[in-house]
């Protein structure tokens, strides 16, 4: 019986496939014209410049060129690594990485590319820096003898409020500071920017009383110091380790 | 047949130096023969070559959101290569692709002159590939100060995003060019192994897998050079 199945598996060892020699000559020689022709393409996107003076634009250069590149890497997979004559469990593994490789590239760029959409009518809520929500307004400013409109960024409002209302109150001016108190009755709390991280909150009440927020050090140096580095915040926090 | 060994019931004809060593070649024993071995060491070959296709495929990312934030930086980067060392590259490549998918066939019909010798071509195209790249575009690109990131130094640099694209380049060309280093070594170590007779028709499993690594090289090659050097 086992003689049987070794005489059996014996005969299968015989069928790997042989590439001709012809396929991987003319395999080969197909490689060799593609990789002259995408060179070749170069010029003749040159002499259409010159002659027709049209430019092709790059979109059409790039999928030229990666289609061309693609034929290629097919034919090196299917003639010279086998995959056509091969257990088709490879095959499945190789597209399989691809099919990851493309949501990759695809969803990256997809993010990426049409963040100029979002943009637009996201624009009041973006802040460089970070997004104290709902803490930016529009306020109209004298200058000049014309009333100006101004976007004013009111990170430093949301300090002065939390450190000290009469500040606050005092720079934007009462009905200012009504708006932004209002908007900040909600938020103000669960606002974190680049200066200063969240304060902790839930849901339960009292859980996080006991530790008073008031002099952590974010807020102390984010506010009105916009231009202080990640390094020496670093530094403070390690001092600040240190002492406990 | 005084040679003692202990495996000596399970390998009749491992003493016989007239056999060559691919006929004496015993599958493991948890294999039930020898083409279950090939075929498993073959798939798993290949899911070690989807985890380098998705290493590069870091690089490629890389490549398309830089290149996507600052085009103008690419656009300079692919004019200050040589389009003609990255065609006689990819020819070097393409060739030494051959050589490599012929001596599996050689192993398959015994023919060891020329599967020693298509190996050899293969080893010295993979030189010259490096020697091009290190000679004619590595050492005069650096010496004049294209570098990646901080090391950046080229006077006459026309976008500031320049020292972005010479952080791709030769962050994807050396990943690939250490492979073509890695690529060689497997290559004259099977090279060797089939002076010694290791490789023929009923064992060839090292010179096919080492050879799916070298077609992988390449196939990684056909991709950045025309990202590289083509798109402008």
């Amino acid at each position: 019986m086992s003689q049987h199945n070794e005489a059996a598996h014996g005969h299968d060892e015989e069928h790997h496939h042989v590439s001709s020699m012809f396929t991987l000559s003319f395999v080969l020689l197909i490689l060799l014209a593609l990789t002259v022709l995408t060179f070749a393409l170069g010029f003749v996107e040159a002499w259409i410049a010159q002659t027709w003076s049209w430019t092709i634009p790059t979109w059409l250069n790039v999928a030229v060129v990666m289609s061309i590149a693609t034929v290629k890497a097919v034919l090196v997979l299917a003639y010279f690594m086998h995959l056509r004559h091969d257990n088709a469990l490879n095959t499945l593994f190789f597209v399989a990485c691809l099919f990851a490789f493309a949501l990759f590239i695809g969803l990256t760029m997809l993010d990426l590319g049409t963040r100029g959409r979002v943009y637009p009518y996201k624009a009041e809520l973006i802040n460089a820096g970070g997004n104290s929500v709902g803490l930016t307004d529009s306020v109209e400013v004298e200058r000049d003898g014309e009333t100006e409109k101004l976007q004013i960024v009111t990170n430093e409002a949301l300090f002065d409020w939390v450190k000290n209302p009469e500040v606050a109150e005092a720079r934007l001016g009462e009905k200012m500071y009504e708006k932004v108190l209002g908007k900040a009755h909600h938020h103000a709390e669960q606002a974190s920017s680049a200066q200063m991280s969240r304060p902790a909150t839930g849901v339960t009440a009292g859980l996080f009383d006991a530790v008073a927020p008031a002099e952590h050090h974010g807020a102390d140096h984010g506010a009105g110091h916009n231009d202080h580095d990640d390094g020496e915040h670093g530094d403070d926090g390690h001092g600040d380790d240190g002492s406990h | 047949m005084a040679t003692i060994d202990s495996q000596q019931h399970t390998r009749p004809a491992l003493a016989d130096r007239a056999v060559p060593r691919w006929q004496r070649y015993v599958p493991g024993h948890h294999w039930k023969n020898a083409h279950d071995e090939f075929e498993g060491a073959k798939i798993g070959m290949w899911l070690f070559l989807t985890t380098e296709v998705l290493l590069f495929a870091g690089l490629f990312v890389a490549y398309a959101v830089f290149r996507m934030k600052y085009p103008e930086a690419f656009i300079n980067g692919s004019h200050y290569l040589d389009w003609r060392f990255g065609f006689i590259n990819t020819c070097v490549l393409l060739l030494s692709s051959f050589t490599v998918a012929w001596s599996v066939r050689n192993a398959q019909l015994d023919e060891r002159d020329k599967l020693v010798r298509n190996l050899f071509i293969s080893v010295v195209c993979g030189g010259v590939f490096l020697a091009i790249k290190f000679i004619f575009e590595y050492g005069p690109k650096w010496a004049e100060g294209k570098r990646p990131g901080s090391l950046f130094s080229y006077p006459n640099a026309e976008n500031a995003y320049e020292p972005i694209w010479w952080g791709v380049y030769y962050g994807a060309t050396a990943i690939h060019a250490a492979h073509v280093v890695i690529g060689m070594a497997l290559l004259t170590w099977v090279m060797v192994g089939a002076m010694k007779g290791k490789y023929g028709p009923k064992h060839y499993t090292s010179v096919e897998n080492v050879g799916l690594y070298w077609h992988l090289v390449d196939l990684i090659w056909i991709f950045l050079f025309p990202l590289l050097y083509l798109i402008h």
